[in-house]
């Protein structure tokens, strides 16, 4: 342990921004990049030994239909209804247009 | 008629014995008077059915007619009455444009300006250089080639990219049970109660440094969304800013060092009582495609993470990357070995540095594939070293 007890987690979020020309490439998979792999297992790492998290990232990965694709996001949903609030203590983002909208 | 057709054919009958009947039809009563003899069962002299016949060539175009061929069909599709709506145009050009990709790569950059120019994707100048193969046209038709409506590619551009001619198509159901190694815990329902330890952290991000921000160039442009740069018009006023740049910034630019610096200025007392800074994102400029290039977007991360470095002292900084940050902008792969893209903010990077550090004990994993995530914990390291990330 640490002495937060903090673990925090930084991923790309250009796997799911829309302005990634790459992402309409085999886009009905979720976790082309294998990005949400990684983070849900070290969300579990992080259960198994009562650590708390926070997940940084850059683009927002709401359904306001402005930035994400639509399968990473609703794996990154899956994940958070996963482990949050328990193991997810806080996301932190902001968006292409100076907000800092995550919640 | 009848009668008469009969009548004819019984006089015929009558009149035949010297024509001669088949020789190859043993039951033959009809006479051939003269005529060839007409066989049955394909027999005798009637070519076999493997009988070749010569073949026209496959028809070869040059490069030329090829792609002049692709834009003529896309430019059809696009005009068509026969399509069931404008979703299955969008398809069925862009199915064009990837069987070009496929076969002859170097036309499509010079088709992709022509569409955009033709369907007024963006202005003519724009259109030209925006897509040409030396900017983002090679990019393109790398992955244009390898976009596919079997997996939803071109539906979800379709939707998201090229003009909303598609419904965005529905998410995939995620088999949760697979993906997680556990359920979720009975008691995982609630936040662990506070321990009542206050900490501050710092959270700062979009920092988009310009460097070629240009002080007294016009502030208020019109032919594009960032201004304050030494080619920005407001075309009013071509020759005179009407909003000249002011040294702390304007509000249609992008960030000058005296803003950065004094940003950080005012930020040292809260600085001083933080315990970390988080960075979520976004250090280069909102530059014209045209006009970033790998060096430039290395030289803006550099100096941005060195300032970083010096002005949160002997906080710990933990970084993510936006959209920003990579070459091209927002171009960002690991998956198909395509062509080159790069992301500077190498968590990787940061990480070697923070086991580099004689204090750091920090307990850190490396995602192996996009090493562009990882897990930090907060620990006595601060960011001393920065590393590129070339995808090749």
């Amino acid at each position: 342990m640490t002495p937060f007890g903090l673990r925090i987690i930084s991923i790309n979020t250009d796997f799911w921004y829309k302005g990634n020309f790459f992402n309409y490439v085999n886009s009905t998979n979720p976790d082309n990049s294998g990005m949400l792999r990684f983070l849900t297992d070290e969300l579990q790492a992080a259960e198994d030994i009562g650590q708390r998290v926070w997940i940084i990232g850059h683009v927002p990965a709401g359904y306001d239909g402005s930035n994400p694709i639509i399968n990473p996001p609703n794996l990154f949903y899956s994940i958070v209804q996963r482990f949050a609030p328990a193991t997810i203590a806080g996301i932190f983002c902001t968006s292409p247009s100076l907000y800092f909208s995550c919640k | 008629m009848l009668v008469a057709l009969l009548a004819s054919l019984l006089l015929g009958a009558s009149l035949v014995s010297a024509q001669g009947y088949s020789t190859n039809n043993a039951n033959s009563t009809l006479p051939l008077r003269g005529g060839p003899d007409l066989v049955y069962a394909g027999q005798y002299g009637a070519p076999p059915l493997n009988a070749s016949s010569p073949q026209p060539y496959p028809l070869l175009f040059n490069s030329s007619e090829i792609a002049l061929f692709a834009q003529q069909q896309v430019d059809a599709i696009i005009a068509s009455t026969s399509f069931e709506g404008n979703c299955s145009k969008c398809i069925a050009a862009v199915e064009v444009v990837k069987m070009l990709a496929l076969t002859q790569p170097t036309s499509v950059p010079p088709l992709l300006v022509y569409l955009c120019q033709k369907y007024q994707y963006a202005d003519n100048t724009t259109c030209a250089l925006r897509y040409q193969s030396t900017v983002l046209g090679a990019y393109l038709t790398q992955i244009v080639a390898r976009m596919s409506v079997g997996t939803d590619d071109i539906q979800l551009a379709c939707a998201l990219e090229l003009g909303g001619f598609c419904p965005t198509p529905k998410a995939v159901a995620i088999n949760e049970t697979a993906w997680f190694a556990k359920p979720k815990p009975a008691n995982a329902t609630v936040a662990p109660p506070p321990s009542g330890k206050l900490i501050r952290v710092i959270h700062i991000s979009d920092t988009h440094w310009d460097s070629r921000y240009e002080v007294g160039a016009e502030g208020n442009c019109t032919e594009y969304s960032m201004c304050c740069r030494s080619d920005s018009v407001n075309s009013l006023s071509p020759n005179k800013p009407t909003v000249p740049a002011a040294r702390y910034g304007d509000y249609g630019c992008d960030v000058p060092a005296d803003l950065i610096l004094s940003m950080f200025n005012y930020m040292q007392p809260w600085i001083a009582n933080s315990s970390f800074a988080i960075f979520t994102g976004d250090i280069a400029s909102h530059d014209k495609a045209w006009q970033l290039s790998r060096a430039y977007l290395k030289y803006e991360e550099l100096n941005t993470l060195l300032t970083f470095k010096a002005q949160f002292g002997g906080i710990p900084l933990y970084p993510t990357l936006g959209n920003h940050d990579s070459f091209p902008s927002d171009q960002v792969t690991i998956s198909f070995g395509i062509q080159m893209t790069i992301r500077t903010l190498h968590i990787g990077g940061l990480n070697q540095a923070a086991k580099m550090n004689s204090n750091g004990n920090t307990i850190t994993t490396l995602h192996s594939g996009p090493k562009t995530a990882g897990s930090l914990v907060p620990q006595k390291h601060k960011l001393n070293n920065i590393t590129e990330d070339t995808v090749s």
